[in-house]
């Protein structure tokens, strides 16, 4: 917000609104460009044909029958990983911020991880585990049981994957809720004659049931919409859920754009439904159970049961490590068997991976360039943003936050499909500057948010006593609130770049050759490489976000350490 | 430098926060806008600042215009020149003590020798002289304040503005500091203008009060004036004064005197404190401070005008005198009695108040 | 001064001209030809390639590993030292996709098209999308004419096919001892339920045609026979690959010989079959787009790929087709017989292979329990 000034030093109020509304123009515009439009285009596409506005294709496309299969296989897989995560979310949260669970410490960084790793990279890992006949624990429990009780190429299996790569959602919103809630509350419900168990289900679940369901809907939405773990396990099994349909629409000869449009709208409208429902849960009881703060709950003693609840959770890690491991050991072999054989032992997979296959190569650097550029980006934008949001009164504020937050309703591959559809023709076509485009849209309510909550801890007040010193605005912005947030910026930025190394249903919806990303490539192997050289890729990935990982964990506590300091 | 403000509005949304307030500040002088939370003192005070964008009306700094609807002037804060100490201080924290007070310097381009010798001479002014280096984070709360004192002085501003800033202070250091504020402002010779909820800082720190009721100007006068002559219900009752009491003009004397009828036959002659003249019959309402009411006991002098019997209902020892609540017919009466006589919980006593002590305002100015 | 510029200019392509006439004398391509005329021909083509400058090629079944042997061997063979080749390996719908998209937009980005879509050639070639081209070399390409794959004047085919590949340990894991399949038959054995698996035959453009083509040779009651057996579906040929090699499943349907030669090299023993009744030659070959960037380059291209040389070359790339012209020595005869000894099932492309049919016939498989609902 420059100011033209006059000779006095003073300025004419509607130059100063002329300012504004050119600042909030650009703004409008930019978000029109990469957020409406994209949508716009993907509704456009599905309601008018070539003759015109046409209703004929969508009811043809709705009595497919496979389609309604897809439909109720995506809403099936979506429950059941909603139970799931919802179930270990909660469960584990509880152990940790209200129990005596030994060892909690160690386990609440290690909850996390499976949040910032690659779904598509557990769906691989986990074939090895679950294949019918292969899988390691059928050819264990097989002889005991007399039957192969797993399989991963199912509704099951594919749920299974979702709800415990998504359990860490319900845990994160659950923990926040419990460590924040009044212990009175609890303590009250004691005194009143209630168990500790009473205590727990009768007041202590039903005050963080606005944030355990708001992350459960939030599951819901992120499972429904989700392309890479029923790409890799539904089809073997005959699965098909919406987005591997409207991929298929796209991908095969002769691609059906009418009807991928169609069924991307549909999903899009779903999950815009399923988000408003979790907006107005949060916004009505938000605040009741969420009271005092730099308060710490009491523990309730488990007694010997605290081993229980340690082997629970350690039972969840280990569901997330040992797939993990297994394709390690894929990943070593010159091909894969079924069980681990010293004679196949080799290198020869990551020798292809880092040196040969030129897809996997370039889909490393992609993945590099894009997230790092990418999330460079979406760090600037969001803070910029946030501080036009937070600081500064120019008109039609609110419009901007619901455009910025509206890509969060939206699955990635239907964001994908509308940026495919919008920009096929451009010259942005074919380049990795669109898939970046289309990463920083879809994450920029993730980038917003959380820095809009980085700006609203800082004090008004010392951006204003900057102004009052003689700092224009933007003075008082770049020298005053930005070296404030700057810490909080940097874990935003290695989220983000976590996020875009991972991402899959946007990118293959936009990849073209030389553009594939880090998980497209990743699939491409897939289609044709060894398992084992897969394996290797998949780790390779892994790695690459666990040392993230390591990283945003070592910024956070040195962060948190300084401030208590 | 004077300040003048001029129909000053503010609303936010439905909200009015400031509704035609005009004042003149005189140069070199201290001028207080006390008022409740929310009667629109800050709001005032940060459209003087340039912080927020008033609705209407015209503010001048010196004889240059700073904002005017009519003429759509608006000169952003930080082109005022106008110093500003906030409430919290608003230390910057990844700063030291000397990049804080120097920022003002920094951000007008003056050379680096002078940002520091400057930045130094202040430091010293405040009593921080030997803190320069010290990381901001790492101050104590008075420390802060002079922090932000110094800052909001050291580009020798022509107005300083205030914005509660002894609220965060405990009671010594509150003392103190107001006391070095009139030193500086003394020496330094800037015009200054406070925000507080604080009666005893507004009485002891300025040279006028303007008091603030819902967006308004309630009453503006010395501390002496506002105190003893409060012109409405409403600053009376926020200048600390214990007992207002609503009832009906009895009959109107001479001079501006009248007499209240309380009910139950309780008369009180008062001083009547509204502009336009009191008519008989219309609803009244009285005020008196606690600490001018006589408690005696019953039958001391004889009954009078404004002399009224009661029993005593609650008595509170507050180490310089006694805080008595007396149930005196429909009324209940607070006043202050000396420590050498105490009267007991069920003491018959009679209360006498003096008529020039008593102000009368109009039913409608009772807020 | 102008003068001078275009005297300098001039001399400069006299210059370049020279050396390119005098570069051409070594390259291998024109020693081989006799005849002056044709010579003359492809020197202008040189020349062209040479001022292009580029090659982009796009296509199915080629690995991204084996195009870089053929594209050295053609830079080396037409003495192209600077060109630029590119290869872009993708699936057909991605391919079909992609070119439908840039010809929408105008866009000029690929010379040469690779794939096995008859049908599609056949719309493209309507359309006046394909670049006529009749290079000499087709004359040699009499297999693929007896088998109805060729569109004079654009394009001759090397095939390949899908046919079972199986794993014998796991073949006998499962009570199969002595599995020695020799028809189609074999493989829709009962014993051999929920152990088998194919490409998904409702996505995959060339995998749908080829089993509607065993449908077609072997009866109805063989396609209920395979749907009994619920055969699970992949996605991409690598997958079954992989799952033969794991054990997962005993065999699968229709994959191609380079498959059964990844995982022999892997030493997993598997085994290809080419089952007595014939399998459904695809037709696969490479057209020049009428947009193509580079022409020049791209007629060189399909010169050099449907030489005698080139075939050879593309075979020994690792690429495992069934030649369209006959004398392409099969590089690994045990699992890759050559065209002439294949009984090929036969196919109309153009009808059995449109759009309607293959849409029809997946009806039929859903009907039989195949796929998705």
């Amino acid at each position: 917000m420059s100011v033209a000034s006059t000779a006095s030093g003073s300025v004419r109020l509607p130059l100063f609104r002329g300012h504004g509304v050119i600042a909030v123009a650009t703004i409008y515009a930019g978000l029109a460009v990469t957020v409406v439009l994209p949508l716009a285009a993907v509704l456009f596409q599905a309601v008018v044909a070539d003759e015109g506005l046409s209703f004929a294709k969508i009811r043809e496309v709705f009595s497919s029958p496979s389609i309604v299969d897809a439909t109720v296989n995506t809403v099936v897989v979506s429950a059941l990983a909603v139970v799931l995560a919802g179930s270990v979310g909660v469960t584990l949260a509880w152990l940790v911020a209200r129990s005596n669970m030994p060892l909690k410490r160690v386990f609440d960084p290690l909850n996390m991880i499976p949040f910032y790793l690659s779904s598509v990279v557990g769906a691989l890992s986990w074939q090895v585990i679950a294949a019918p006949r292969t899988g390691m624990a059928n050819t264990w429990l097989e002889p005991l049981l007399g039957y192969a009780p797993f399989n991963i190429y199912s509704v099951w299996g594919i749920a299974f994957v979702l709800g415990l790569f998504y359990a860490p959602y319900v845990y994160l919103f659950t923990l926040g809720s419990l460590q924040s809630m009044d212990a009175a509350l609890e303590e009250a419900a004691r005194m009143s004659g209630a168990s500790k168990l009473q205590t727990a289900v009768r007041v202590t679940l039903p005050l963080s049931a606005p944030a355990i369901l708001s992350a459960c809907i939030l599951v819901f939405v992120t499972s429904a919409g989700i392309f890479g773990v029923p790409l890799v396990l539904g089809v073997p099994g005959r699965v098909h859920t919406l987005s591997t349909l409207i991929y298929r629409y796209i991908a095969e000869y002769p691609s059906d754009f009418a009807a991928a449009a169609i069924l991307s709208s549909a999903l899009f409208l779903f999950t815009v439904a399923l988000t408003a429902l979790q907006m107005a849960l949060l916004r009505g009881r938000r605040f009741t159970t969420v009271t005092g703060k730099g308060y710490r709950p009491r523990t309730v003693d488990l007694g010997a049961w605290r081993w229980v609840g340690a082997g629970i959770n350690a039972l969840y890690l280990l569901f997330v490590i040992v797939p993990f491991l297994a394709l390690l050991l894929v990943s070593l072999q010159d091909a894969w068997t079924g069980s681990f054989e010293w004679a196949r032992l080799t290198l020869a997979n990551y020798h292809q991976v880092l040196f040969v296959d030129v897809t996997a190569k370039r889909g490393l650097m992609n993945s590099l360039v894009i997230s790092t550029v990418g999330a460079t980006l979406a760090v600037a934008v969001s803070l910029l943003l946030a501080l036009v949001l937070q600081r500064t009164r120019l008109p039609a504020r609110q419009g901007i936050v619901w455009l910025s937050m509206l890509p969060v309703t939206v699955p990635g591959i239907v964001l994908g499909f509308g940026f495919l559809v919008a920009f096929v023709s451009t010259p942005l076509y074919g380049t990795l500057w669109l898939i970046m485009l289309a990463y920083i849209v879809h994450y920029l309510p993730t980038g917003l948010r959380n820095t809009e909550s980085l700006v609203q801890a800082i004090s008004r007040e010392l951006d204003e006593s900057a102004r009052m010193s003689g700092a224009t605005w933007w003075e008082a912005m770049t020298r005053v609130v930005v070296p404030l947030v700057a810490p909080g910026m940097v874990s935003i930025w290695l989220l983000l770049f976590v996020t875009f190394i991972r991402e899959v249903s946007a990118s293959m919806m936009l990849f073209t050759y030389g553009t594939e990303t880090m998980s497209i490539a990743l699939i491409r192997i897939m289609e044709y490489e060894p398992y084992g050289v897969s394996g290797a890729f998949g780790v390779l990935q892994t790695l690459l976000l666990l040392g993230c990982v390591a990283l945003i964990r070592q910024l956070s506590s040195a962060r948190q350490s300084s401030q208590a300091a | 430098m004077p300040v003048h403000v001029r129909g000053l509005a503010k609303t936010y949304g439905a909200v009015r926060a400031v509704q035609g307030v005009d004042f003149t500040v005189a140069p070199g002088t201290t001028v207080t806008l006390l008022g409740p939370s929310g009667c629109g003192k800050t709001t005032t005070l940060r459209c003087i600042a340039g912080l927020e964008v008033p609705t209407a009306g015209r503010i001048t700094v010196g004889d240059r215009v700073v904002y005017d609807d009519a003429e759509g002037i608006f000169v952003e804060p930080e082109r005022r020149n106008i110093g500003m100490v906030f409430q919290s201080y608003a230390i910057w924290p990844h700063m030291t003590v000397g990049g804080n007070v120097g920022f003002p310097l920094k951000i007008s381009g003056r050379p680096k020798a002078e940002v520091e010798e400057r930045t130094r001479a202040i430091l010293q002014l405040v009593g921080l002289g030997d803190l320069h280096d010290r990381p901001a984070a790492a101050l104590s709360g008075g420390q802060q304040q002079r922090v932000a004192l110094a800052r909001a002085l050291v580009h020798e501003p022509q107005v300083v503005l205030f914005d509660e800033p002894l609220s965060n202070l405990d009671a010594n250091l509150r003392e103190r500091m107001r006391t070095e504020l009139q030193l500086l402002q003394a020496r330094l010779g800037f015009t200054a203008i406070f925000v507080t909820h604080d009666q005893q800082e507004a009485l002891s720190l300025s040279d006028r009060i303007i008091v603030m009721n819902r967006g308004r100007l309630e009453q503006e006068g010395t501390p002496q004036d506002v105190f003893q002559n409060p012109a409405t219900a409403f600053t009376a009752r926020f200048l600390g004064y214990a007992n207002v009491f609503a009832g009906e003009v009895a009959d109107i004397a001479d001079a501006g005197k009248v007499r209240i009828d309380l009910g139950d036959g309780v008369l009180l002659a008062a001083r009547w404190r509204a502009s336009e003249p009191a008519r008989k019959g219309e609803r009244g309402t009285i005020a008196f401070r606690a600490d001018r009411v006589a408690v005696e006991p019953r039958g001391t002098v004889p009954p009078g005008d404004n002399v009224i019997a009661g029993d005593i209902e609650a008595a509170a020892f507050l180490g310089t005198f006694i805080d008595y609540t007396i149930h005196a017919g429909p009324l209940q009466i607070k006043a202050e009695g000396p420590v050498d006589k105490p009267f007991v919980r069920g003491d018959a006593v009679q209360i006498r108040i003096s008529p020039a002590q008593c102000h009368a305002f109009r039913a409608a100015d009772a807020a | 001064m102008k003068r001078w510029l275009n005297l300098a200019v001039a001399a400069a392509g006299l210059v370049t001209a020279a050396a390119a006439t005098a570069r051409a004398e070594d390259v291998p391509a024109l020693a081989a030809i006799s005849d002056t005329a044709e010579r003359a021909r492809v020197q202008a083509l040189i020349e062209g390639a040479r001022k292009e400058g580029g090659l982009s090629w796009i296509g199915v079944q080629i690995e991204p590993g084996h195009a870089n042997p053929i594209l050295a061997e053609f830079k080396r063979y037409y003495g192209l030292d600077d060109l630029k080749g590119e290869y872009t390996y993708a699936g057909t719908g991605e391919i079909v996709t992609r070119i439908e998209q840039l010809l929408r937009a105008k866009r000029k980005e690929f010379d040469i098209v690779w794939t096995a879509s008859w049908a599609w050639y056949k719309d493209l070639l309507k359309r006046g999308e394909i670049m006529q081209y009749d290079s000499p070399h087709y004359a040699a390409y009499t297999l693929s004419d007896q088998n109805g794959m060729s569109q004079k004047g654009y394009w001759a085919s090397d095939a390949y096919a899908f046919a079972p590949i199986y794993n014998p340990q796991t073949m006998e894991q499962n009570g199969l001892k002595n599995f020695n399949p020799t028809s189609w038959n074999d493989f829709v054995d009962p014993r051999l339920a929920g152990r088998i698996c194919m490409i998904d035959v409702m996505v995959s453009t060339s995998a749908a045609p080829v089993l509607a083509g065993v449908v077609k040779a072997m009866g109805d009651e063989w396609l209920k026979k395979l749907g009994a057996l619920k055969p699970a579906l992949h996605i991409k040929a690598a997958q079954g690959r992989e799952w033969v090699g794991s054990g997962e499943f005993a065999a699968t349907l229709l994959n191609s010989p380079k498959d059964a030669l990844s995982l022999q090299q892997r030493n997993i023993p598997t085994k290809q079959v080419f089952p007595k009744e014939g399998v459904v030659l695809i037709p696969f070959a490479p057209i020049i787009l009428s947009s193509a960037p580079h022409p020049n380059t791209a007629k060189l291209f399909i010169d050099f790929v449907r030489s005698a040389y080139g075939a050879q070359t593309v075979m020994n790339s690792g690429s495992l087709l069934f030649f369209g012209r006959p004398g392409v020595k099969s590089k690994y005869p045990d699992i890759l017989p050559v065209m002439e000894e294949v009984k090929a099932i036969p196919f109309d492309w153009e009808t059995e292979g449109s759009t309607a049919a293959v849409k029809a016939f997946r009806e039929k498989l859903r009907a039989a329990g195949i796929g998705a609902k």
